[in-house]
């Protein structure tokens, strides 16, 4: 009770101090009137009466004073005078706080958005319960660098009933689900998955429930699990959708369950859990992705011991799946789902750890500047009376408010950055479940680093002051030539850091421009422009043979040809430049070619290597009639002609591809070779050229690509071409239709794109920075000496004298700036090395170039201060004397 | 003159606290009344009544309130809260124990 009416008293004082003050004014002269009526009364005239009143109270300002620190809260009011007397400060070299806040703003702004990205895509992009105990199963060959972690449902059930490892062990698959609704069929992304998925991964649904043993029993009615993208798009977010009965690839499942915004276990719209049999057939899907959750203190090699005889009999039965020499081990769910830029983001954190550097370099170079100039009215303070606390605290105040005026701005503009790098970040390049925000421990550190900094350079005039060199500096009038050398020196040093890390940062820029401009300007060997491809994914179930398929494609084919306008039309299972569709080794017979690498298999219609432009060297393209006979006819490129026959004629030769007998239960699987076309970019733009071979879809009916050369904008025909589909099947499904050059600017140039603008953002920025450093400490420099300058021209000095010796200055600190960079350059290309393609680390063209620019960049800093050193009037300098 | 520091400050306190008791004064009153009960004794500088007053009353133990006087005028009247009555009693037994103790040591040496 006490308390809590001081506590009222106290915070009454400290809103109402203006009026108290009044009052207490009032106080007093009401008890000064009552003395005087009384001495008035005791028969003194008014003035004498007056002046004994005055005597019996005292010192009226001195009680004041007293009473009013009775009030309690004298720092405070000392705080908002040094506030207030912080922002004159501020306010009074405009041109100086704001380069200091805006360094440091932007050095909040970088460092958070990026480790933002960071933590939000590569650090902590799941949801699921305790990550790092889920694993997949890795099966490899020594020799290569590839791995395996699918299996066929058979292998899967035998690795889940068997292992002891794992606390429970789950299926997954992408497969593609028809959702018929309404008139036009949906594609899904569906994961048929085990019942046990969702307990497995440990998240509960948003609404109804997860799967239990019970919808696994024999009979039980199908169940759906709706993801919750597909849900908002589709339902609005309905919760009323649990319970509704939906039609799933033919089939009525009921749907028991939403899942939370952030569970995507492989990007899906829908679960349709299963019991997994065995010999079971999943529509479109060989393999299925097997991920245990470890039991708790399991090793890794116990695991590869518990795992390695359930894989050796596996291959007992199966001696094909599995290669000759062969290991087992475990994988992370993080490595098993990694983000694609993920090095980048690291990389890109590195420059923009450089950049916050260069950033409180800078600001502590102006603070130190200032510093000395303010050496003379901290003198002046330090003589009047003020206490070496005193001074601090003020000094504290004005650091403190600038690097909160820097924290505001900066974490404003980080929360904008963050957008803006999201928008930038390639398609499909971060897990699905990553959900990036402002990360506040991060946006706190950096704060912590902006405040310290500024805290730190920000006293130095204080501590100065208490070194007892109070005469020293109020002789020199603010000049401060003797005491500027120390302090010249050490801001010096930062203005060299600073110039070396911009070096970096900019020499990474212009490797990854470079890099970028190789990739751009790659002759793909295919044409771009004016195609318009799709995917058109037959379902297995209402497409059960090849002939059947294939016939499908070839109506649309003489359906879409007809159309004016367009020219040509072709299907593949895969895509230049892009993929093929199968790799896999083959043979030559009647060689004794053992070669092992694989080839890359398309399987085409007649027209493929024309809507492409690619161009035929040798021999002929199929015909019409060969196409329809599925004749074993063969078209290579030129790699391959290079790896099988070097020195003889592969016209007329038979090649064998053993696992079409073998996989796809071919009778036949050699074919003959009747044609050569010329290279194009077959696996990405930055891999070299496979050898590839071509044969006619109609032999196993797997194509599903149909690529479209027009002549007008291609993304006009989008609808007129599914039409065509429709017309054959209302019920078949097309997704992914794009033009050509957009679906190269999202797989292939984006990526690049997205690490070149942020680079150089920060590297422009970074520079830009090391400028202002460079300029302010030759500027501070330059007037620092006029007088110096003033003398030399009197003793007849002349403008290039005076421009040499700003020069030879500035050079101090840049010519070594740019000597550490250079060097500290030639590991962080390493570094970036991984990023880079056409262009070296060390690339002389771009250290050359980047030396010669911060050479003229860092000279032009000094120019300014120069001419107005040159423009120096001896007899005004010397005035000063 | 008695300078403010020669009153023991709890003293002073004390004073206060006992001279507002019985009814609200202001601090000119409580001035007067301090030097007539003591008999012209314990001379207070008037003004340091004020840092004191504006003391209890932060610690809650006095409470202010602007009232007119006699003479029409607005003036600043103190009052005890409850805690500042508890406080007197706690400190004039202390006092009383105080100038008991210090009149034994003197009486009997």
């Amino acid at each position: 009770m006490v308390s809590a009416r001081r506590v009222w008293v106290r915070l009454g004082t400290l809103f109402h101090r203006n009026r108290r003050a009044q009052r207490l004014d009032d106080e007093f002269q009401f008890h000064l009137d009552q003395q005087i009526t009384e001495n008035i009364a005791a028969g003194m005239s008014p003035e004498e009466a007056r002046y004994a009143a005055m005597r019996s109270f005292g010192n009226p300002t001195v009680l004041n004073e007293e009473t009013r620190d009775t009030w309690g809260w004298t720092r405070l009011e000392q705080f908002s005078q040094d506030f207030r007397y912080g922002l004159r400060v501020l306010r009074r070299s405009p041109g100086f706080s704001a380069l200091a806040i805006l360094s440091l703003a932007l050095g909040i702004m970088a460092a958070t958005a990026m480790y933002s990205v960071i933590y939000g895509v590569v650090l902590h992009p799941f949801p699921y319960r305790d990550v790092d105990s889920l694993m997949s199963i890795k099966v490899w060959s020594p020799d290569s660098s590839r791995y395996r972690l699918g299996y066929t449902v058979d292998q899967f059930l035998e690795i889940a009933e068997r292992n002891v490892i794992f606390e429970g062990t789950i299926a997954s698959t992408i497969s593609d689900v028809v959702w018929r609704s309404g008139e036009q069929p949906l594609r899904l992304r569906g994961n048929v998955c085990t019942m046990n998925t969702f307990a497995v991964m440990g998240v509960p649904p948003l609404f109804g429930r997860v799967p239990t043993e019970a919808d696994g029993a024999p009979g039980a009615p199908r169940v759906a699990v709706l993801g919750y993208k597909f849900w908002m798009r589709q339902f609005g977010g309905d919760p009323g959708v649990v319970g509704r009965a939906m039609l799933f690839n033919d089939t009525v499942r009921t749907v028991i369950g939403v899942m939370p915004p952030r569970f995507m276990w492989r990007g899906a719209d829908v679960y349709l859990p299963i019991v997994f049999q065995r010999g079971e057939f999943l529509e479109g899907v060989h393999y299925v992705h097997v991920l245990g959750r470890l039991k708790p203190g399991v090793t890794e090699t116990q695991a590869e011991t518990d795992l390695r005889p359930i894989i050796a009999d596996l291959k007992q039965r199966e001696p094909a799946a599995f290669p000759a020499k062969w290991r087992v081990g475990l994988l992370s769910f993080k490595e098993t789902f990694p983000s694609g830029i993920r090095e980048v983001l690291w990389i890109l954190f590195g420059a923009v750890g450089m950049l916050l550097l260069i950033a409180c370099a800078n600001v502590s170079n102006l603070l130190l500047t200032r510093s000395a100039s303010r050496q003379r009215e901290i003198a002046v303070r330090a003589s009047l009376g003020a206490t070496r606390g005193r001074l601090l605290r003020q000094l504290l105040t004005e650091s403190a408010l600038l690097s909160a005026l820097a924290a505001v701005i900066g974490a404003a503009l980080a929360f904008g950055a963050l957008r803006a790098i999201l928008a930038i970040v390639p398609p499909e390049s971060i897990p699905d479940e990553a959900q990036v925000a402002l990360n506040r421990p991060v946006l706190l550190f950096t704060l912590g680093v902006s405040f310290v900094t500024t805290l730190l350079f920000g006293l130095t005039p204080a501590l100065h002051a208490s070194r007892g060199q109070l005469v020293t500096a109020l002789k020199e009038s603010g000049r401060g030539i003797g005491a500027g050398f120390r302090r010249v020196s050490a801001s010096g040093g930062l203005v060299v850091i600073e110039v070396a890390m911009s070096f970096v940062l900019v020499v990474g820029a212009t490797l990854m421009v470079r890099t970028v401009l190789a990739i751009e300007n790659e002759n793909l060997g295919i044409r771009t422009d004016h195609v318009l491809t799709m995917r058109i994914p037959l379902s297995s179930q209402r497409y059960t043979d090849a002939s059947r398929r294939s016939s499908f494609f070839e109506e649309l084919l003489r359906r879409i040809e007809l159309l004016p306008g367009i020219e040509a039309a072709a299907i593949n299972t895969g895509m230049h430049p892009f993929f093929g569709g199968m790799e896999t080794p083959v043979e030559i017979p009647g060689t004794a070619q053992t070669d092992a690498r694989p080839v890359l298999i398309h399987e085409v219609s007649r027209d493929y290597t024309k809507v492409f432009g690619i161009a035929l060297l040798e021999g002929r393209l199929f015909t019409d009639s060969e196409i329809a006979a599925r004749s074993r006819l063969a078209i290579v490129n030129q790699g391959f002609v290079r790896r099988y026959f070097p020195d003889s004629e592969p016209l007329g030769r038979i090649v064998r591809v053993p696992r079409l007998s073998s996989e796809s239960h071919l009778a036949d699987d050699a074919f003959q070779i009747v044609g050569v076309v010329k290279d194009a970019l077959n696996r990405g733009l930055t891999r070299e050229i496979a050898p590839e071979l071509y044969f006619p879809h109609t032999i196993t009916g797997s194509g599903e690509f149909l690529a479209v050369l027009t002549n007008t904008d291609p993304a006009g025909w989008a609808k007129t071409v599914a039409e065509q589909v429709y017309a054959i099947d209302p019920s078949q499904p097309v997704t992914d239709v794009r033009s050509m050059s957009s679906r190269l600017n999202d797989w292939e140039y984006s990526g690049p794109r997205f690490s070149v603008v942020l680079l150089a953002i920060f590297a422009s920025l970074g520079l830009t920075l090391a400028v202002v450093g460079v300029y302010g400490v030759v500027s501070n420099a330059v007037a620092q000496r006029t007088h110096e300058i003033g003398v030399r021209k009197a003793l007849g000095a002349g403008s290039r004298d005076v421009l040499r010796l700003v020069f030879r200055f500035g050079a101090r600190f840049i010519l070594p700036g740019i000597g550490i960079g250079a060097a500290a350059s030639v590991g962080a290309a390493r570094i970036l090395g991984s990023q880079l393609w056409g262009v070296s680390p060390h690339d002389p063209v771009a250290l050359v170039s980047v030396v010669v620019m911060l050479l003229t960049v860092g000279f032009l800093a000094c120019w300014v201060p120069a001419r107005r050193a040159m423009r120096v009037d001896p007899v005004v300098a010397l005035r000063y004397e | 003159m008695a300078k403010p520091n020669d009153l023991v400050q709890g003293t002073l306190d004390l004073l206060i606290l006992k001279t507002i008791s019985l009814e609200p004064k202001h601090g000119w009153a409580i001035a007067k009344r301090i030097q007539q009960i003591s008999g012209e004794v314990l001379q207070v500088q008037q003004g340091s009544l004020y840092p004191a007053l504006h003391r209890l009353e932060q610690k809650a133990w006095i409470k202010a309130k602007w009232k007119e006087t006699e003479t029409g005028r607005q003036a600043k009247f103190y009052s005890l809260t409850a805690a500042g009555r508890a406080q007197l009693e706690k400190e004039a037994a202390n006092w009383g124990r105080l100038s008991t103790a210090i009149n034994l040591v003197v009486e009997t040496t």
